[in-house]
């Protein structure tokens, strides 16, 4: 990223500020008074009081617009996205005046929401009369044995299944209410819940109310026109009513997705000049000026300073001059913008997730995306739930159309997918120890052994696989800490990196001689590594005491992170032996179809759970273990200063 | 009250614990020494295995229970934070996995 300034006459801002939207690359910062300015000519660009109507206004239309496009469906609004005519819209719109755009905007914004508002309240009926028809529908042929008298009206009441004892109240005070002079119907519903319907003279309507409402049970909203009726009458107009709610909503469905067809590409044109307008308004608030000359700064790739110098050099006749700074403060820290190859890119989220990377320290999303995939992998190692995993992987990516999240997940799924294949294939395992039926050897070695001579070894080599990959990625993000405090300039973090390094490796001479797996060499070795780290340990108590003097217990809790990584192998042993329970349990059982059942049904426990723990774990080795050896947060997202609708003016 | 009480029970069930290993160890011995496990050995290693297991299953659990309940309100303020408190309550789960980690040791290798 380059630092500039960039200097011009004031009566050629406007143009200028236009250019730099144009170009789109700028990151714009406030310009510091202080830095410059000791005889109070140089200030804050004042807006007037037109002008900061004209920003409200913008304001208020970016949220109205926004609102409104919201409820484009998606079809139409992911056609829109690269639409000419949207463009054409966008050109047509930019030049006109700040009212004729907001009186356009919010006739709009009023049609669109009127939509809304009544798809919402045809909504609202349906689901009420739905409600009341699905009670009506249960209780029907009770009551058509037995109709309610003319001179009764009823209420329609949904009980929870297991409330009987309210309902016996209820029935016990309604018997008292009407002098024995009532009807009670019930039946079933879903859910859980029993429809009652009760009957009472009309004579005694304002008790009953009255109980009802003082003991708070919520009776349903019958539509008034129907209290009156008799109950198969009022059931016939119900299902009446709710055959032209239904046209009514399927009519205004049409309306409305004919109205945002017709539509939709003004709206969308609208907010980005709305948005567009706005931020320019924005920018300005950050500019200084003085009675003739502006001053705007902002970072850039250092790429685009040329382009964009020659740009303002053409739009200003050579008046507006673009120089690149070379000392900035502290608090002036460079935006950042990651730049990873194509196929690591799908991983930025899981960076993101915990922050953004300080600038100039070492992006880890490609590393996160060499480990991620395999440490999953490693973990769920099956070839059955590895396909089952990738065919989910597929469609998602199928249904990731315009979703850019959605398509990353599933690139990382896919990824996942394969490495679980892969595994899988290595050790042999198709749905856990249903390969030993199909006949199906490992290509490499098998993990899990369930009894006889090599459960001991299969096991064992299965943890020193998992320690081993932890030794590696922790003395990987060790070093690259090492980069990275090289590169902030901290002297104390980079010696700790060090110190841990040569510590893990103490350890692992004098533990390597203890158990006789390292020549009488290491012992050598050993000492001479300690002294170092003695030595280490000694200069850092004399610059940060504390720091120091904690380095042997951070040389543990190191040691701790490795054995962290057996957490691999724990994931995958209860995967497999969860399959092997499956295959078991589906063995004892006699009857075909059962045994099918129960061994489906403990399989996709078994995959449910093996595709999130493999995740949380395996993200958690990334986050805990790796990052916290190297990765300094707190990045600013780069943002650049750019139009929306990609019109150049 | 309640706290002491719940130290104490779990006092007593580890001394109850290294009371039945004390006892039968002399017998595990006298197995190992004839080449063979023994029924009781395999027994004691099916206890210890679960004891590792199982106390830091609990452990885990009253751990994730108060960090969980923190994280997802930490969520709901600034969803944001979702990658931290993710980490957070994951970070317990490693007194399990190692507990898990454990019993299969004792299980399968000795």
């Amino acid at each position: 990223m380059s630092f500039v300034e960039i200097v011009g006459p004031t009566d050629r801002l406007d143009r200028i500020v236009h250019s730099i939207q144009d170009e789109g690359v700028l990151h714009i910062e406030e310009v510091p008074l202080s830095e410059y300015d000791d005889r109070g000519l140089l200030h804050k660009i004042a807006p007037s009081d037109e002008e900061l109507r004209e920003k409200e206004t913008f304001e208020h239309l970016v949220d109205l617009l926004d609102d409104a496009v919201t409820h484009v469906p998606e079809p139409i609004h992911n056609r829109l996205d690269s639409s000419a005519e949207v463009d054409r819209l966008y050109k047509y719109w930019e030049l006109e005046d700040a009212q004729v755009i907001s009186v356009a905007a919010r006739t709009l914004h009023a049609k669109v929401r009127s939509y809304v508002r009544r798809h919402r309240n045809l909504a609202d009926d349906l689901r009420v009369l739905e409600s009341y028809a699905e009670v009506a529908d249960a209780l029907a042929p009770h009551v058509k044995d037995k109709p309610l008298p003319q001179t009764h009206e009823f209420v329609g009441i949904v009980f929870d299944r297991k409330s009987n004892q309210a309902r016996e109240m209820f029935k016990d005070k309604m018997a008292r209410l009407t002098y024995g002079d009532w009807r009670y119907y019930e039946a079933s519903l879903s859910k859980g819940r029993v429809a009652c319907f009760v009957g009472y003279p009309k004579r005694t309507a304002a008790q009953v109310h009255s109980f009802i409402s003082e003991v708070g049970i919520s009776q349903m909203n019958i539509p008034r026109h129907l209290r009156e009726k008799p109950f198969m009458e009022a059931l016939a107009e119900l299902e009446q009513d709710l055959v032209e709610l239904r046209h009514k909503e399927h009519k205004l469905k049409e309306q409305s997705e004919r109205f945002f067809s017709e539509n939709g590409a003004e709206l969308v044109a609208l907010q980005r000049v709305a948005k567009d307008r706005y931020s320019r308004m924005e920018a300005l608030s950050k500019f200084a000026c003085t009675r003739y000359t502006f001053i705007i700064r902002g970072w850039l790739p250092a790429r685009s300073v040329k382009p964009l110098a020659k740009r303002l050099a053409e739009e200003s006749g050579k008046a507006a001059v673009l120089r690149e700074l070379t000392s900035r403060t502290p608090e002036q820290a460079p935006p950042v913008q990651l730049a990873n190859p194509r196929a690591s890119r799908p991983f930025e989220p899981l960076v993101k997730l915990i922050s953004l990377p300080k600038y100039g320290t070492v992006d880890p999303t490609t590393l996160v995306a060499g480990f991620f995939p395999p440490m999953f992998g490693l973990m769920l190692a099956d070839m059955g739930y590895g396909a089952i995993f990738a065919i989910g992987a597929v469609l998602l990516l199928l249904f990731s159309k315009g979703r850019k999240l959605m398509r990353s997940i599933g690139i990382i799924a896919a990824a996942s997918a394969f490495f679980t294949i892969l595994f899988g294939a290595l050790f042999g395992e198709f749905f856990g120890t249903f390969a030993h039926t199909l006949g199906i050897e490992p290509l490499w070695r098998e993990r899990f052994v369930a009894s006889g001579p090599g459960k001991a070894e299969a096991v064992l080599g299965y943890l020193a696989l998992t320690v081993g990959i932890g030794v590696f990625h922790v003395l990987l993000g060790l070093v690259l800490g090492i980069v990275n405090y090289r590169r902030v300039r901290d002297r104390g973090q980079l010696l700790g990196n060090v110190s841990k390094i040569v510590g893990l490796m103490v350890l692992f001479f004098f533990v390597g001689r203890l158990v006789q797996v390292l020549p009488p060499v290491f012992t050598t070795i050993g000492v001479a590594a300690l002294v170092v780290f003695l030595v280490l340990m000694v200069y850092q108590i004399f610059h940060q005491p504390v720091h120091g003097a904690l380095l042997p217990l951070e040389v543990i809790n190191t040691v701790g992170n490795i054995l962290s990584y057996v957490r691999i192998m724990a994931i995958g042993m209860a995967s497999v032996v969860l399959a092997l329970l499956a295959t078991l349990f589906g063995g004892m059982i006699e009857n075909v179809v059962v045994a099918a059942i129960v061994v489906i049904l403990i399989h996709s426990l078994n995959l449910a759970l093996g595709i999130i723990d493999p995740t949380i774990q395996g993200l958690r080795l990334q986050y805990v273990e790796f990052f916290s050896k190297f990765f300094l947060g707190g990045g600013v997202p780069y943002s650049p200063f750019k139009r929306r609708g990609g019109v150049q003016l | 009250m309640r706290k002491k009480a719940a130290l104490f029970l779990l006092f007593l069930i580890l001394l109850l614990t290294v009371g039945v290993f004390s006892v039968s160890a002399e017998q595990a011995t006298q197995a190992t020494a004839q080449g063979s496990k023994g029924d009781l050995a395999i027994g004691l290693i099916a206890v210890g295995a679960g004891l590792a297991i199982g106390l830091a299953a609990i452990a885990t659990g009253i751990a994730q229970s108060r960090i969980g309940a923190a994280g997802l309100g930490s969520i709901a303020e600034r969803p944001e934070s979702f990658g931290t408190a993710l980490i957070f309550i994951a970070i317990p789960e490693t007194m399990v996995i190692l507990g898990f980690v454990v019993a299969i040791v004792l299980m399968f290798v000795l």
